[in-house]
């Protein structure tokens, strides 16, 4: 009986620990989204911010986040080893939707140009055509 | 039964462990039916130490180093008074004061590396490295960090990458670890120093866009607030609340005008130009206000 109860206990700490790696390395893999273009001169700097969140079929995480005139922006996501398991949809103050990338394949990161200082919503959920559970990371970068 | 235990229990928690692949539930996309890895109900669970969030709100603090840009481009000159002492870390005797000046001092790492005073630069990111070890991140801000930073001494904008993944991987790792209190101390002291920058720098330069700047901060103090209160349940934040929150007064009585415009979408270079209008009306006595209080309380926070 000890030992069913030693091999319980492991599974349930390798089940834990991937848990938690597979969210480290989703942070990695949205950071390399974060840079993809470093090398042709687009470099994004960290807000040094980790936005994640677990996720189902049935949530979606948000946030409010203020974008200064005169900057560009990048919000990049992932959410596993697909580059288009994430929907996220960014909206003015007034709920206005100012852009969703599920018009554009689910793209895992997009640039925003801004005009004139504004406060807008972040809102990320799993496409659950693609996956229904999972963490879901957001980063936000900006160029100097 | 010791077979049972020897061969076939462990094969099947192997076999478990392994079919789980972490977390995930994925959707095959070529025959629409769910490739069900199974997910464990401890993962799943809302309540999970894991979750950072589930169905609510997450939150973003702008970075100092969008402030220190700006200020630069308004205030060629260095100014080295704005900036607090790299040596005092040993006077931050608790996680509180240990939290802020993490985050006053990598506002001020920013503003050095910004205008290129790398001597300044390191001294902050070595005070920091000092800081972080005494929070329990060193592995944020270790020696590697510490020398890449050094070797890209003639590349600013690296640097600047070099410092936001400290930052990063901090704010990863407390909020990984459940200490989302000292998470959002540090972006507090980093907000804090940011505005105090611009606030300083608007009185020498009386420039209407760094005024522009100090009322954009409306939000994030609303966020901010709203944060340490939630953490405040052993009320060690009570009066820097309650000094942020008599600075919101003054920001309340600030105007804001936003008019909705299309935006533009670029689908080939994945880019969207965001067009709305919008405006601050910041009457002097209150913007006057503001430059007070939040000198007050930031130079509190750093003695």
């Amino acid at each position: 009986m000890k030992k069913l109860i030693g091999y319980f206990t492991i599974f349930i700490g390798f089940s834990t620990v991937s848990f938690g790696q597979e969210c480290d390395s989703l942070v990695n893999i949205c950071y390399k989204h974060l840079t993809a273009d470093s090398k042709v001169g687009k470099t994004f700097i960290s807000d040094g911010q980790v936005y994640k969140a677990f996720v189902d079929a049935e949530q979606s995480a948000e946030f409010k986040v203020t974008f200064y005139g005169g900057s560009t922006y990048r919000i990049a996501t992932t959410a596993g080893s697909k580059d288009d398991y994430v929907i996220f949809n960014v909206y003015d103050q007034e709920r206005n939707l100012l852009f969703s990338n599920s018009g554009h394949e689910n793209h895992p990161y997009w640039d925003f140009k801004i005009d004139n200082t504004i406060d807008c919503y972040v809102e990320a959920y799993l496409d659950i055509d693609k996956k229904v559970s999972g963490c879901l990371v957001v980063l936000i970068g900006f160029q100097k | 039964m010791n077979f049972l235990i020897k061969l076939i229990l462990p094969s099947f928690l192997i076999f478990l462990v392994i079919s789980c692949g972490g977390d995930e539930i994925v959707v095959d996309p070529v025959d629409g039916e769910t490739d069900m890895n199974i997910i464990s109900n401890n993962v799943l669970d809302s309540s999970s130490a894991m979750n950072t969030a589930i169905n609510g709100k997450m939150f973003s603090i702008p970075s100092p180093i969008q402030m220190a840009t700006l200020i630069k481009s308004k205030v060629g000159v260095f100014n080295e008074k704005l900036l607090t002492n790299p040596e005092s870390v040993s006077n931050f005797t608790t996680t509180f004061k240990r939290a802020i000046n993490m985050g006053v001092y990598g506002a001020d790492l920013g503003y050095a590396t910004i205008y290129e005073n790398n001597t300044k630069a390191v001294s902050y990111l070595s005070s920091i490295e000092k800081l972080s070890d005494e929070l329990g991140i060193a592995g944020a801000f270790n020696q590697t960090l510490l020398e890449r930073f050094i070797e890209n001494g003639n590349d600013p904008d690296s640097m600047l990458v070099i410092m936001s993944e400290g930052y990063r991987e901090g704010d990863k790792f407390l909020k990984d670890n459940e200490k989302h209190d000292v998470a959002t101390l540090i972006l507090t002291g980093g907000w804090i120093e940011s505005v105090y920058f611009a606030a300083v720098s608007y009185e020498t330069s009386k420039d209407q866009e760094l005024a522009n700047r100090i009322g954009e901060q409306k939000t994030g103090l609303k966020t901010i607030i709203e944060l340490l209160t939630d953490f405040n349940t052993d009320e060690y934040y009570t009066n820097l609340i309650g000094d942020l929150k008599t600075l919101e007064l003054d920001f309340d009585k600030i105007k804001f005008n936003y008019t909705y415009v299309e935006p533009i979408h670029d689908a080939k270079n994945h880019q969207t130009s965001i067009k709305s209008k919008s405006s601050v009306n910041i009457d002097a006595a209150v913007l006057n206000s503001i430059i007070t209080k939040i000198k007050s309380i930031r130079n509190g926070l750093i003695s």
